[in-house]
């Protein structure tokens, strides 16, 4: 049985995110920048007086990250809470008919499978473990 | 299906919190034994009580091995609770087998939940006991033979709660007896006081000691005199069906837990992490709210009710924090066993001496520690320690002595770990880094404390041969890690045929820390205040940097000490109001370069996202984070690791 989703764009990109592990949404500021990191670790948010770490969907695509994030979506994973932000939030959704693997590329090990929705776009969904996993790996 | 059956299934968290903190109290009442104080009469009737317990819950929960095991111990406990005078012979062998017994529990509780459980084999733990009892029944050791007495205590009139009075003498006389009967003979029984006022107490004991028992009946308080009777003839004699005296008189299983449970309660760990996570985000909450009626203006009663939040906001955060906290006394008895199970592998003699025990320490410093302070004390017997005819030779005492001192000073807390033995060799340490490749300069150019401190590289080990207890090399790797892990550091000093120190010191975690806040570029970020020794302008140090090998030192005084520019490390564009922090370190000082200094404020510090905290600290010096006077986050910097890093000329540390 197939997870709704929770739609997000960035750029010419749509993401899914397991709607399920969606602590909250909201607009992206108040950031703290952290020395030494990747391109996609966009800093620390305090979210309820807890420090999570702030990642950029984009840049963990290999798109560049850019200034213009509108939204953080604060995600549950085994590892801890882990944020993502991105242009906006879309829409939820159950994607129709089966979702197809990435294979190969700099995003194998983030991007879990791609698939058909909203319309003719595709959307690449996010497997927030393996996400967390390749953020603790580095 | 699994072992359990679905109405035992649910029993089992009650059987295995039970069964640990009955553990707790076998290990505690053990520990005189490992200390090698051996066991008394009393540790022997509470031993007694915890197997008869584990028994009975095992055999409810149909672990038969577990029953068998405990049974035996407990005729082990009866043995010794009926003829106090075996205490004085070899129990040794008795002692193994009740480790042995207390491994096996804990490893099957352990277990307990895991969906294939199935007890493990106990049969070499039943011949193991069976073999202890079987040598404690054939060893009646020859002490003095007991000997009938009889008294009456007759109280004081104005003796409050005369049968608890009564119940205490009789517990604490059946210590000393190894037969004691009473009249009245159920103390607890409605009726009992007014016997006790009106014919005293009598008791009929077996001891060896009786006139050591009668002067401790006279000398109890409220007792107004104690008169001997005749011993072969009660004044009534007990019920034939009636246990003996010292069975009502000690507290029975079941109560003791329920006394416990007054003074303790079980709180999962998790909750008091939200505790303590709760009281952090309020207290961030109400400094957020102060600061902005300071800024407004805000009724002067609003300001009242401010000021008395904070005050109770202060006492829930003080309370939250002791929930975490645990005295060492609670974690040391396992090293008592740990250093005579060594001793006994390895023909050494040693004991351990634990000060400042009674200090209380955070729980998570002293879970990340255990395993350290395993390595050390294994270090300590099997590497330090000679054998006690060397020891003799070398005119030592033969048996050696190992050193726990815990102690606690302006937010750090100290754990040093010391023997009395042979000392390490510095140039063994030196052939073996040499040998590995680990020297990073020559040989020669090594001080014997930086020879002693290459003991902490990571698979160093001098020992030529691998024991059961160490030599593998990983030991002062793990010590070394964990320390540096907790925000603190390691050193080691020795003095060869004296012996050797480890000292680990650590911030006490989870506490509110006085910060400098100050910005590197675009990063806020914390120091400790203690930590801070001197803030400089950036001109007025000017005239005492030095660059030599490529790096920056800053002159203070006769010491030249390592300089890292934050800026430069952070690779953030430096501004034009720079000023140079010289760090207090633990064992040397060093410089940093940063922004402008914000002020200083009390904040609650936190560990950085599991995500993040490694890297982050070994790249940045980036310890943790914490809430600011606006509500933005700021990064609490490791000063220590700022200075490590310094000293290696800003690189990673």
């Amino acid at each position: 049985m197939s997870e709704m989703l929770l739609i997000l764009r960035q750029g010419q990109l749509s993401f899914g995110l397991p709607a399920e592990k969606v602590r909250t949404i909201q607009p992206s500021g108040g950031l703290i920048h952290l020395p030494l990191q990747p391109e996609w670790m966009q800093g620390l948010l305090n979210y309820k007086g807890q420090a999570v770490p702030v990642a950029h969907l984009g840049a963990l695509a290999g798109e560049q990250a850019g200034e213009r994030e509108r939204v953080t979506v604060v995600c549950e994973t085994e590892k801890g809470l882990l944020a993502l932000c991105a242009d906006e939030a879309l829409e939820m959704l159950v994607p129709e008919g089966p979702l197809l693997a990435l294979a190969g590329g700099s995003t194998e090990h983030l991007l879990r499978l791609a698939g058909e929705a909203s319309g003719e776009t595709p959307v690449m969904v996010i497997d927030l473990e393996e996400t967390a996993q390749a953020l603790l790996g580095d | 299906m699994g072992f359990f059956s679905a109405d035992l299934e649910g029993m089992i968290d009650i059987f295995a919190q039970e069964t640990l903190e009955m553990m707790e109290e076998y290990d505690a009442h053990l520990l005189p034994a490992a200390q090698g104080q051996g066991l008394t009469a009393e540790d022997v009737q509470a031993l007694f009580r915890v197997v008869h317990t584990i028994k009975s819950s095992a055999a409810m929960m149909g672990l038969e091995a577990m029953n068998r095991c405990a049974h035996h111990l407990e005729d082990a406990m009866a043995l010794l609770r009926d003829d106090p005078a075996r205490l004085s012979g070899d129990i040794e062998q008795l002692l193994d087998a009740m480790y042995a017994f207390a491994d096996y529990v804990r490893a099957e509780i352990d277990r307990l939940a895991d969906a294939d459980y199935s007890p493990a084999d106990a049969g070499a733990l039943e011949e193991k006991i069976g073999g202890a009892l079987r040598a404690l029944s054939g060893e009646k050791a020859q002490g003095p033979e007991s000997i009938q007495r009889a008294w009456r205590v007759l109280f004081k009139p104005d003796c409050p709660m005369v049968q608890v009075r009564a119940l205490v003498l009789v517990k604490q006389a059946a210590a000393r007896c190894s037969a004691l009967t009473t009249d009245p003979v159920d103390l607890e029984q409605a009726g009992a006081e007014a016997r006790l006022n009106a014919q005293g107490l009598a008791l009929w004991a077996e001891t060896t000691s009786p006139e050591e028992v009668r002067s401790h009946l006279a000398a109890s308080p409220y007792v107004d005199r104690v008169e001997d009777i005749l011993p072969e003839a009660p004044a009534e004699t007990p019920r034939e069906d009636a246990e003996p005296a010292k069975e009502p008189a000690a507290p029975s299983p079941s109560e003791e837990p329920a006394a416990r449970a007054a003074r303790f309660a079980t709180i999962p760990w998790g909750l008091v992490e939200r505790l303590q996570s709760l009281t952090g985000e309020l207290t961030t909450g109400f400094m957020l709210l102060k600061t902005a009626i300071e800024r407004s203006d805000a009724a002067q009663e609003l300001e009242t009710l401010v000021t008395q939040s904070g005050h109770q906001l202060n006492e829930l955060a003080a309370l939250a924090q002791q929930t975490s906290l645990l005295p060492v006394s609670s974690v040391v008895g396992q090293y008592y066993r740990t250093i005579r199970d060594i001793c006994r592998e390895e023909g050494k003699q040693a004991r351990l001496e634990v000060r400042g025990e009674e200090l209380e320490v955070d729980r998570t410093l002293l879970d990340a520690l255990a395993t350290p302070l395993l390595h050390l004390f294994r270090n300590a017997v099997d590497h330090g320690m000679e054998t006690p005819a060397e020891r003799a030779r070398l005119g030592k005492d033969e048996v050696g002595c190992v050193t726990l001192s815990v102690s606690s000073t302006g937010g750090r807390v100290k754990f040093v770990v010391s023997d009395d033995g042979k000392g390490m060799d510095d140039g063994k340490l030196l052939d073996a880094a040499q040998k590995r490749g680990l020297l990073d300069r020559p040989r020669e150019s090594y001080t014997r404390d930086e020879a002693l401190q290459l003991a902490f590289l990571p698979g160093f080990s001098t020992s030529s041969e691998t024991t059961r207890y160490s030599g593998r090399g990983v030991g002062m790797d793990v010590v070394a890690r964990a320390v540096e892990g907790l925000g603190g550091v390691v050193h080691v000093t020795s003095e060869k045929g004296q012996g050797t120190t480890v000292t680990m010191e650590m911030p006490v975690s989870m506490t509110s820390c006085d910060s400098l806040q100050f910005s590197v570029g675009e990063y806020r970020c914390l120091l400790p205040v203690r930590s801070v020794k001197r803030i400089l302008d950036w001109d007025s140090a000017a005239p005492d940097l030095r660059r030599a090998d490529g790096r920056l030192w800053l002159r203070q005084g006769e010491a030249l000490l390592p300089l890292m520019d934050l800026f430069e490390r952070y690779d953030a564009p430096a501004g034009d109001a720079r000023r140079v922090l010289v760090l207090q370190g633990l064992r040397q000082d060093a410089a940093v370069v940063v922004g402008p200094i914000d002020g200083h404020l009390v904040v609650v510090e936190r560990p950085l996202p599991e995500l993040l905290r490694k890297a982050a600290r070994r790249q940045s010096g980036i310890s943790g984070c914490a809430v600011t006077g606006d509500g933005s986050l700021g990064l609490s910097l490791d000063p220590e690791q700022l200075i490590r890093m310094a000293a290696k000329g800003g690189a990673e540390a």
